[in-house]
């Protein structure tokens, strides 16, 4: 007859007690932090943007692991650690911790204030000391621009909550300003009322605030004048880029050349003489 | 009227094709054509009817008056009971204003139009509007555009005709005015478009930087 000796596993279960409640503890807290990011992505999903999600629940999921952890080490009835002592070489190493990171906690403490207060948004055009892109995120420490050249700019958060910024996608209504100058013995009055009816016939033309054309100054090669017409902040890219071609493709109905500076110069033939 | 789309049955499925732009529908879809208050929604979604002379009203007094509406065709895609709005014909140019300040006002859709005492004589691409415009303002007062939330705006039909819901501007004080949209169509016996059925509570819009 064969015997096997089987192991006694509860005997390692009780000698090894504190470590099987400490690894439960952290399976647990883990499997609990997945949960909660879950449900919270899910019931937030429809009321607060994305990337505000997806930090909450980078919070979440940290501090309930936070938890686990401490919870484990007071499973481990390690001798002589009490839960006293944990708190106090805890706290100090918060300090310690504070004090190297200043900079990434300045940025972190900035990135909350960035999404309380949202001056932007993911998909933005922001403009930050030159830096002009498309925001397309916004993280517990550095918000990532693309620039419209295509290349990925991260900007630390402090940097971005300290300083002035441009946010060009939060306007409803945005104002293009394009000078020209035409020559002096052309209709001012021609020019004018054509150029209005061009830009009105464009639908991302505003009709009201209605658009303006005037004279801004007399110049050495003939009148500067300026067209302004308004646009909705979603369209403002539709009138920038084609405004300059509406005067130009105006001005060359109405046949009026482009105004080049001239000098005229005339010899005094009495002087050779 | 050549809409310039086309439907083209495939295996299992629809396209759907205007111009450039192909969309797949599933077979279990139909694709409807139905009339619709159109507002390019990533612009605004608030329509504005700015009238051709402003009305002009005493205190405490009550005027009725219809306006014409442009009606574009909204190309759907439905189950039976849900309608899915997948493009939109346009009949009509459209041109934006803004009402209000650069930093609090709205963006609408500018529609210019007379104002009649009786309704008009409408084509198919029309609808006919029933304003009430009440003045509580304690003075003289004109109005010279109501704005609205397009998107709690139902339309009705009636023998072919086309009528949109009735609109109530009340004038509480000078400068601030209140367009509620009634639930109401124009004139009794209509059907109801049921693309345009309200689906939200909503449909009050509070004119606080004048009429």
């Amino acid at each position: 007859m064969i015997s096997f000796a089987l192991p006694d596993i509860w005997n390692y279960v009780i000698q090894y007690q504190g470590v099987v409640e400490a690894v439960i503890a952290i399976v647990l807290s883990v499997i609990i932090a997945k949960y909660l990011t879950v449900l919270t992505r899910r019931r937030l999903h429809e009321k607060v943007p994305s990337h505000i999600i997806s930090n909450i629940n980078k919070l979440i999921y940290y501090i309930i692991i936070l938890i686990g952890i401490a919870v484990a080490i007071r499973l481990l009835n390690i001798p002589g650690v009490t839960l006293t002592e944990l708190l106090v070489a805890g706290g100090f190493t918060a300090i310690v911790i504070g004090l190297a990171a200043q900079q990434t906690l300045s940025n972190f403490f900035a990135g909350i204030l960035l999404m309380t207060e949202r001056p932007f948004k993911i998909g933005d055009y922001i403009n930050y000391n030159n830096n002009v892109g498309m925001v397309i995120d916004i993280g517990l420490l550095s918000t990532k621009v693309q620039s419209w050249e295509g290349y990925y700019i991260r900007i630390p958060n402090s940097q971005l909550f300290n300083s002035p910024l441009i946010n060009y996608s939060n306007s409803l209504v945005r104002l293009v300003r394009v000078q020209f100058v035409i020559p002096y013995e052309y209709d001012l009055n021609k020019v004018t009322e054509a150029l209005i009816k061009e830009l009105e016939a464009q639908w991302y033309v505003l009709v009201e605030p209605t658009p303006r054309v005037f004279i801004t100054q007399f110049v050495e090669n003939g009148i500067l004048m300026e067209a302004r017409a308004w646009t909705t902040g979603k369209t403002w890219f539709d009138l920038f880029s084609n405004m300059p071609r509406i005067i130009e493709e105006t001005l060359k109905k109405l046949g009026i050349p482009y105004s080049y500076p001239k000098r005229i110069i005339t010899e005094d033939k009495t002087l050779n003489k | 009227m050549e809409l310039g789309y086309s439907i083209i049955k495939e295996r299992d499925h629809f396209v759907y094709q205007k111009g450039e732009k192909k969309i797949k529908i599933p077979s279990n879809l139909t694709i409807k054509e139905f009339p619709i208050l159109s507002i390019n929604e990533a612009v605004t979604e608030y329509f504005g009817i700015v009238f051709e002379q402003p009305i002009y009203i005493g205190e405490d007094h009550e005027v009725k008056i219809y306006v014409k509406l442009p009606l574009d065709i909204g190309i759907y895609v439905s189950d039976g009971s849900n309608y899915k709005l997948i493009d939109v014909i346009e009949i009509y140019a459209k041109k934006y204003a803004l009402y209000g300040t650069i930093g609090e006002g709205v963006i609408y859709r500018y529609w210019k139009t007379n104002a009649f005492l009786e309704q008009p004589i409408v084509s198919g691409n029309e609808a006919i509007t029933l304003i009430e415009i009440i003045n509580k303002a304690g003075s003289i007062g004109s109005v010279s555009r109501i704005i609205f939330d397009a998107k709690f705006f139902s339309l009705y039909t009636k023998e072919g005709k086309f009528y949109g819901e009735r609109i109530r501007v009340t004038r509480l004080q000078r400068g601030l005015a209140l367009v509620r949209l009634m639930n109401k169509p124009t004139i009794e016996g209509t059907e109801i478009i049921p693309t345009t059925v309200s689906k939200g509570i909503g449909g009050q819009f509070e004119m606080r930087f004048g009429t």
